[in-house]
């Protein structure tokens, strides 16, 4: 019972922290695909799997803060999905970065009166 | 469960997304075991159940259900609801069509007849002029009584007596009609209306073509001669010592006892 809590409560703070993630990374790297987008959060010590970050890509699309578009090489590779920031993700992502670090503070003020 | 049915049981649990958003979905997945390299790699054990993977999708989603859909999404309250809104649509429909379907009054009743009709305007004649009444696209009801002549009101198409009357022939046409007939034999041809024999005094031949023939019975009963009606069951039967023929032939008509 106590696990599922905890991982209800981890979920939900996961949710915008990801996405916060997926944001900076590609701003980091201007336009990738689902693939590589999760190789690289795993690298970065990100616990990710697949069905949440396809999902999340999806969603956040569907919210306005990516752009996709598909890419089809002319040689034998096979057809991707990229995505990018899209004017409103570039807008948003300043602000949830502002919002993510006084959380952060906030936590680690309320730590130090403990 | 192998790539295939993982993607095909996906695809019908998104089926209530848009198809190109579903559509999109499938292909990136699809894409991705194609960066894998592995197409046997198994996309259960990546992206987990589909159940659950398309409840990922759907969070959120503006879905797009019909109208079952929606029913069914409610449970068996919205189910009961929807029906109940049915049956109360049918039950209204059913009573205003057996309303307006329904007589004035019931013709049977002398006293509820002469109610209806005190201020009605009457016209007669004799009738010894009159051989055949013909009725034609028209709801007519006939009595019988006392007094020698035939005596009538209509409503609809008024004719007076020298245009109504000719050749010995009556003719009720697209109206409708409460007609006294004398307590006389009468012979009636009837096409395409409706006609309410109420409990005749006197020995009637009725020769019927897609009509509605409807009759009440007076307490002594008649002696029936009935052709061309295949169901007579809710004929009434000929009474065994009846002085009174009625003879019926029909043609693509029913026949039934008045009930008011």
């Amino acid at each position: 019972m106590e696990n599922d809590l905890f991982q209800k409560w981890q979920s939900q703070l996961r949710k915008g922290y990801l996405e916060l993630c997926v944001l900076i990374v590609l701003r980091q790297k201007h336009t990738t695909y689902g693939f590589e987008l999760l190789r690289l959060l795993n690298e970065a010590g990100i616990s990710l799997n697949e069905g949440t970050l396809y999902p999340l890509l999806n969603r956040m699309h569907k919210n306005g803060w990516l752009d996709s578009y598909w890419i089809h090489p002319e040689d034998s590779g096979h057809p991707r999905r990229f995505y990018q920031l899209s004017d409103t993700g570039v807008e948003q992502l300043p602000k949830m970065l502002d919002a993510f670090q006084q959380n952060e503070c906030a936590v680690s003020k309320l730590m130090e009166l403990i | 469960m192998n790539n295939q049915q993982y993607l095909a049981r996906l695809k019908k649990l998104l089926s209530s997304m848009p198809h190109q958003v579903r559509d999109e979905v499938l292909r990136e997945i699809q894409s991705y075991l194609n960066d894998c390299g592995d197409q046997d790699m198994a996309l259960l054990e990546k992206f987990g159940p589909p159940e659950k993977l398309a409840q990922q999708y759907l969070d959120g989603e503006v879905v797009h259900l019909t109208l079952l859909q929606k029913l069914s999404s409610k449970g068996r309250l919205g189910l009961s609801v929807f029906g109940a809104i049915v049956l109360v649509l049918v039950l209204i429909v059913t009573g205003l069509a057996y309303y307006y379907q329904r007589d004035a009054f019931n013709y049977a009743d002398p006293q509820a007849l002469a109610g209806a009709t005190r201020d009605t305007k009457w016209l007669s004649a004799p009738w010894d002029g009159v051989s055949l009444i013909k009725v034609s696209q028209a709801e007519v009801v006939f009595y019988w009584h006392q007094q020698q002549q035939v005596r009538w009101t209509c409503d609809g198409n008024w004719l007076a007596q020298d245009q109504l009357i000719r050749n010995g022939t009556m003719v009720f046409q697209q109206a409708e009609c409460l007609v006294y007939l004398p307590t006389r034999p009468a012979r009636i041809n009837v096409n395409q209306s409706k006609v309410t024999l109420i409990r005749p005094a006197d020995h009637v031949d009725v020769k019927v073509s897609q009509s509605n023939i409807r009759i009440a019975q007076r307490s002594e009963g008649y002696q029936y001669n009935i052709q061309g009606i295949d169901n007579v069951d809710e004929v009434p039967l000929s009474t065994q010592g009846a002085a009174i023929n009625i003879d019926i032939n029909a043609f693509q008509s029913s026949l039934v006892p008045y009930v008011y």
